[in-house]
């Protein structure tokens, strides 16, 4: 309950709000940005639906981490932070490998992998890459939940509950 | 009163307990923290860089003024290599993979899959005139065609059995394959004939696009490679191979290493040696992957599903029969075909150059322009 009312209580202030659309808007420029490197890919309606998931749930991960790392005395949420950014980037690469993955491929190249190495990578993303972005979502979401655990304790409800739990102790 | 304060120390001492453990938990939380976001930052960095190194992958819009650079200099790849050895002539028929009767609905349909183009089917092929290739080859130098070509790259020349070759690897499930096999076989019908071609389909889940297989097709299997053609020439070969998966699903592919491990089984040497020179170029990013001659295609020859042509589904082309194509093909009036020309004409101005202009088709005042402007025959 008290997570639902963090929740809450993080997206009624203007700052995060404002955080959460600018986060998606920079997020979908990442992912454009990154897809319009295959000019060799057309994307069904479910990867769309996906990425906006995936764009979505990050969005509010990096939400919750920002609140996390402004209230928390101990630096704490910068994992949630950085996992928000690093998600993106892969879903959105992963998404951009179809029959052609040109950008995956020139990265597998660039960090030293020969052409046999490479297409081990980009054919498993390539025939995967849903699944993955799939499982990225559900990852997404329990970091979500997880988080918001963390960032009950710095709100009124969070700790009204936590001092519930101590007198009823 | 004493019960009570010991009650409230062992309390203190217990809450403090608790603060080391969560402070603890803090401490490692710190760790797994900052490792994230330094991988978070060497991950931009890298994707940063690897989108400024990406070379382009579009021909330029207007090419009378602006030709393509290739990444790869000449002096690299300045000797051939040879093999002698027996390409791979597929059986005609597969008995796991039948020719499918029964009308199907589009998005669904694997009507006619594995049959044989009929006489007239492959004449359009074979006997494509001329002047469709010189009509948008025109096209396509003044611009009036987009959406087609890719930035090529160097390669040696694989001389087989004393002719260079057109390599193809590709994937029955691929929309780009399908779409891109058309586009080839109008190209390799000038340098040759097909003496067989096969209706086939892209995957379901990529389109079902209508498209020719160059054999026989396992669409049923649910792992395995299609290797050879029914083609022949005096002036190139043709060495393909199509990577099969169940039709009925999506879109997918198999590492290299997987298709050198199906080649060695095959026994035969020009396959092996294009796939080793494939496995040695460093630049395979999936399928369709061609090379002509001197020249590798890391990509289909267009963007080209119907007349307009969306990047987004439905697409036109989902809804066209084996026929409807060939027809428009026959007797080009449409942007669908002139692209499908006009991939093929920069294919074979790559062959053209690779066989210093020996076979017929490389006369066409279009071929010898694509040549100079784009550079291939430099």
């Amino acid at each position: 309950m008290a997570k639902a009312k963090t929740l809450r209580y993080i997206f009624t202030k203007r700052s995060y709000l404002l955080e959460f659309v600018l986060g998606s808007f920079i997020y979908t420029l990442i992912y454009l940005a990154i897809i319009s490197t295959n000019k060799f890919i057309i994307l069904g309606g479910l990867s769309e639906v996906l990425i906006g998931l995936l764009i979505i749930s990050s969005s509010i991960l990096l939400v919750i981490a920002t609140f996390i790392i402004k209230n928390a005395s101990k630096p704490s949420g910068y994992a949630g932070g950085a996992y928000s950014v690093i998600v993106n980037l892969l879903g959105s690469l992963f998404v951009s490998c179809g029959c052609q993955a040109p950008l995956l491929a020139t990265l597998l190249y660039f960090i030293g992998l020969n052409a046999v190495e490479a297409s081990y990578l980009y054919s498993f993303f390539a025939s995967y890459n849903t699944f993955i972005l799939l499982a990225f979502i559900i990852i997404n979401i329990f970091l979500i939940y997880y988080y918001l655990g963390m960032a009950s304790q710095y709100t009124k409800e969070g700790k009204k509950e936590i001092l519930g739990k101590v007198f009823t102790k | 009163m004493v019960d009570s304060k010991e009650n409230l120390e062992k309390e203190i001492k217990e809450e403090k307990k608790e603060e080391k453990k969560i402070e603890d938990i803090v401490k490692s939380l710190k760790i797994v923290s900052w490792s994230a976001l330094v991988i978070g930052v060497i991950a931009i960095i890298v994707g940063i860089l690897a989108i400024v190194s990406l070379p382009k992958t579009s021909a330029p819009t207007n090419v009378t003024t602006v030709a393509p650079v290739t990444t790869v200099s000449n002096a690299s790849f300045s000797k051939a290599i040879y093999v002698n050895g027996s390409l791979i002539t597929p059986s005609m028929s597969l008995p796991d993979a039948p020719v499918i009767t029964q009308n199907q609905s589009f998005g669904s349909r694997l009507t006619d899959i594995n049959e044989p183009l009929n006489a007239s089917e492959l004449a359009v092929i074979n006997n494509a005139s001329d002047s469709y290739f010189e009509q948008a080859g025109l096209m396509l130098l003044n611009g009036s065609i987009n959406d087609v070509g890719v930035q090529p790259q160097k390669a040696p020349l694989l001389i087989v059995n004393g002719k260079p070759s057109v390599i193809y690897l590709g994937a029955i499930s691929c929309i780009f394959c399908g779409e891109n096999r058309w586009a080839m076989a109008l190209a390799l019908g000038r340098f040759g004939k097909f003496n067989a071609l096969f209706k086939g389909y892209s995957s379901f889940g990529d389109y079902d696009l209508p498209t020719i297989y160059w054999a026989p097709a396992e669409y049923n299997i649910s792992s395995g490679v299609d290797f050879g053609n029914f083609y022949n020439s005096s002036y190139i070969n043709f060495i393909s191979m199509d990577y099969a998966s169940p039709i009925v699903q999506g879109f997918e592919l198999q590492p290299l290493s997987y298709f050198i491990q199906k080649a060695d089984s095959t026994g035969s040497a020009p396959y092996v040696a294009a796939l080793q020179l494939i496995s040695n170029l460093n630049n395979f990013q999936g399928t369709p992957y061609t090379i002509w001659g001197r020249f590798v295609v890391p990509g289909a020859d267009a963007v080209d599903f119907g007349n307009v042509n969306p990047s987004q589904p439905p697409l036109p082309l989902e809804y066209m029969t084996h026929e409807q194509v060939l027809s428009q093909l026959a007797h080009p009036n449409d942007m669908f075909a002139w692209r499908e020309y006009a991939g093929a004409d920069l294919y074979i101005a790559m062959m053209c150059a690779s066989i210093n202009n020996t076979a017929p088709i490389c006369a066409l005042p279009a071929i010898q322009k694509i040549e100079s402007v784009y550079g291939y025959n430099s």
